[in-house]
C-alpha cells in the first residue's frame, strides 16, 4: 500500500541541562546534525515535523516548526508541529512517515525537542499530571503516583521486588556511562539504592523511590526519512522502518480491567510486528519507555518478549542487559539517557539507528540487524511501537 | 427537602457518589462515557455507589503538583462491591491494601486559584 521508508540520517543533542540554548537552538542543533549524517542539502527536505509537548506552557512558545523552517529556510514545504503529551516524539515520527509513504514528499525531517529544566519542579510535574484523566487530576494524581500505585500491585500479582527496580536502574545507569549523549552519566549499586535511609534516593512516592524515576532533561533528536528507493542512492546503510504501531487505552488506569497489563502497548506493538512480518523473538536489541523502572519490566513483557509476570527474571538473570540475549535500554533509556519529554520517541529511534549501523560505540549490540522501540503517552494511554531492520 | 435523594432515603449528599451503569454489560464507571469500553454499549443508567468500598492500591506521594497541600499526599484505589473502581485521595495516616474505607467530602486542591471540592475515602470507622 505503502513505499517502504528508512532512515538515512539522524542526530541529537546531548540530554541533560542546557541553560545557555534556547528550545531553537536545541532543534536547529540536532537538525543540523541528522542532514549532515544523511549527506543532503536541506533543500531536499519535503516536510517538516515536530514534536514537543511543553513549549507554550514552560517557553511560551508554539509553532516550533515555523521556526525551524526559517532557521532551515525552507518556507514552501509543509511544516507542522506534533504534541501528544510524551509521545509527541513517536507520533511526530509517525507523521512523517506517512508523509513520505504517501508520496506525498521524498525527504521529511522529524525533529523532536524539549525543554524542561530551570522550571519550578511542581510545576512541570502538574503540566505532565495533566496527561492523567481529569478525574485523576482534580485528586492530585501524577504520573509518578500512578507509576507507584501500579509497582504495588505489580509487586503482589508477579513478586516483583524492590531489587528488581533497583536492578533496571543500576543496568541503564551503567549503559548510560557509555553513552556520550546521556543527562546522568554516573553509575549506581545496588547497596546503594536499597538502602532505605540513602539521602540522595528519597521517597517520591511509595515504593518508588528518586532512582525509579526517569530525571527532566533538555534536548533534541533529529531523523531524516527518505523512501526506501532514494534512500539507496544516498546512504550505505539504510534503516528500514518496517513497522509501525499505535493504540490507546482507557485514560483512567485505575478502571482498565487488568491495571497491571498495558493494553495499549500490546496493541501498538502487534500491529508493529505484523507490519514488519517478524515476531518479537527476531528483534536484537530494544529501547523501552522507561520513565519509571517498573514500566521497563511490564514493558518487556506487553511488547512480547517475555511471558506476563517474568519480565523481572529476564532482569535477574541478565538477559536483558548489554551483553545479554535480548540488549534493552542500551542508550540508558529515559532513566539515564534523560526524557526531554517531546524528544524522547524520536531519540529512541536514534540510538536504534546507531545500534543498527553499528555505530554505537562502547555500547554497541554485536549485530545488531532488527530493533524495536514504544514510546508512551500518558500511563500507557496512547502508545506508539515501532521495528526497525537494516535495510541490507 | 423533595429532592430525589430525599424519596431514596438519604440525608447527607456527601455520602453519595454518582456512577454510570451500562445497560448492556452491567460495568459501572464513575466517568461518563457515550461508549461503553467493556462492550460498545451506548445506553447508560446513573446510579449511586455505595458508601463502602475496599483499598486495592496505594501510595504517599512526596512530590506533589502545584496546588496540593498535604505533604506527603496519600492516593490509593478502591473497589466498591459491584466491581467499580476509583481513585481517590486516603484521609488516615495508617493505610494497608485491603482495608476498608467509607466516602467522605472534601477539599482536594486548587487549580487555578479555584478550590476543587470531591470526594475523598476516610477509614471505616
Amino acid at each position: 500500500m505503502f513505499r517502504k521508508i528508512a532512515i538515512i540520517g539522524c542526530g541529537m543533542t546531548k540530554f541533560g541541562r542546557h541553560e545557555d540554548k534556547t528550545l531553537t537552538d536545541l532543534m536547529t542543533e540536532s537538525s543540523l546534525e541528522a542532514i549532515r549524517d544523511a549527506g543532503i542539502d536541506e533543500k531536499d527536505i519535503g516536510a517538516i515535523y515536530v514534536g514537543n509537548m511543553l513549549a507554550q506552557e514552560l517557553n511560551k512558545q508554539t509553532l516550533l516548526a515555523t521556526v525551524l523552517a526559517d532557521q532551515l529556510a525552507l518556507y514552501n514545504v509543509a511544516v507542522d508541529g506534533i504534541s501528544n503529551g510524551t509521545a509527541s516524539g513517536g507520533s511526530a515520527v509517525r507523521n512523517a512517515f506517512l508523509a513520505v509513504a504517501s508520496g506525498f514528499c521524498d525527504i521529511a525531517l522529524v525533529t523532536g525537542v524539549e525543554k524542561m529544566r530551570g522550571s519550578p519542579r511542581d510545576k512541570v510535574t502538574d503540566l505532565i499530571a495533566t496527561m492523567s484523566h481529569p478525574s485523576e487530576y482534580v485528586q492530585g494524581a501524577t504520573l509518578p503516583s500512578l507509576a507507584a500505585m501500579f509497582t504495588r500491585l505489580y509487586m503482589q500479582k508477579y513478586g516483583v521486588e524492590r531489587r528488581h527496580l533497583a536492578m533496571v536502574a543500576v543496568k541503564n545507569h551503567s549503559n548510560a556511562l557509555k553513552n556520550p549523549y546521556a543527562h546522568i552519566r554516573k553509575a549506581v549499586t545496588l547497596e546503594e539504592l536499597l538502602s532505605e535511609d540513602n539521602p540522595k534516593n528519597p521517597v517520591v512516592a511509595d515504593p518508588l523511590r528518586l532512582y525509579d524515576c526517569c530525571p527532566m532533561s533538555d534536548g533534541a533528536a533529529s531523523l531524516i526519512l527518505c523512501s526506501l528507493e532514494e534512500a539507496e542512492k544516498i546512504v550505505d546503510t539504510p534503516i528500514v522502518i518496517a513497522g509501525i504501531g499505535q493504540a490507546s487505552d482507557n485514560p483512567v488506569v485505575c478502571e482498565r480491567e487488568d491495571p497491571t497489563v498495558l493494553e495499549a502497548l500490546r496493541r501498538a506493538s502487534q500491529q508493529a510486528f505484523k507490519m514488519a512480518k517478524i515476531t518479537p523473538k527476531d528483534i536484537d536489541v530494544a529501547e523501552l519507555h522507561d520513565a519509571f523502572t517498573i514500566l521497563e519490566i511490564a514493558e518487556s513483557e506487553d511488547a512480547g518478549f517475555f511471558k506476563k509476570g517474568t519480565g523481572h527474571k529476564a532482569l535477574e538473570e541478565e538477559v536483558t542487559s548489554l551483553d545479554g540475549e535480548l540488549p534493552i535500554n542500551p542508550s540508558g533509556g529515559l532513566k539515564a539517557r534523560g526524557h526531554p519529554v517531546g524528544a524522547t520517541g524520536v531519540a529512541q529511534l536514534v540510538e536504534l539507528t546507531w545500534q543498527l549501523r553499528g555505530e554505537a560505540e562502547a555500547r554497541q549490540v554485536k549485530g545488531a540487524e532488527k530493533a524495536f522501540s514504544c514510546n508512551l503517552g500518558g500511563f500507557a494511554s496512547n502508545v506508539l511501537a515501532f521495528v526497525l531492520a537494516r535495510g541490507d | 427537602m423533595f429532592s430525589p435523594l430525599f424519596w431514596l432515603g438519604v440525608t447527607e449528599l456527601e455520602e453519595r457518589m454518582k456512577g454510570f451503569r451500562c445497560e448492556g454489560c452491567g460495568w459501572i464507571s464513575t466517568v461518563k462515557r457515550v461508549v461503553c469500553p467493556r462492550c460498545g454499549g451506548k445506553k447508560f443508567q446513573e446510579v449511586y455507589l455505595s458508601g463502602e468500598c475496599r483499598l486495592l492500591t496505594f501510595t504517599r506521594l512526596y512530590a506533589v503538583s502545584e496546588g496540593v497541600k498535604d505533604m506527603p499526599l496519600t492516593l490509593g484505589v478502591v473497589e466498591f462491591d459491584n466491581g467499580t473502581r476509583v481513585l481517590g485521595q486516603i484521609t488516615s495516616e495508617k493505610v494497608s491494601v485491603g482495608m476498608k474505607l467509607r466516602l467522605a467530602w472534601g477539599l482536594l486542591r486548587v487549580v487555578d486559584g479555584k478550590k476543587i471540592y470531591g470526594f475523598k475515602f476516610k477509614p471505616e470507622n
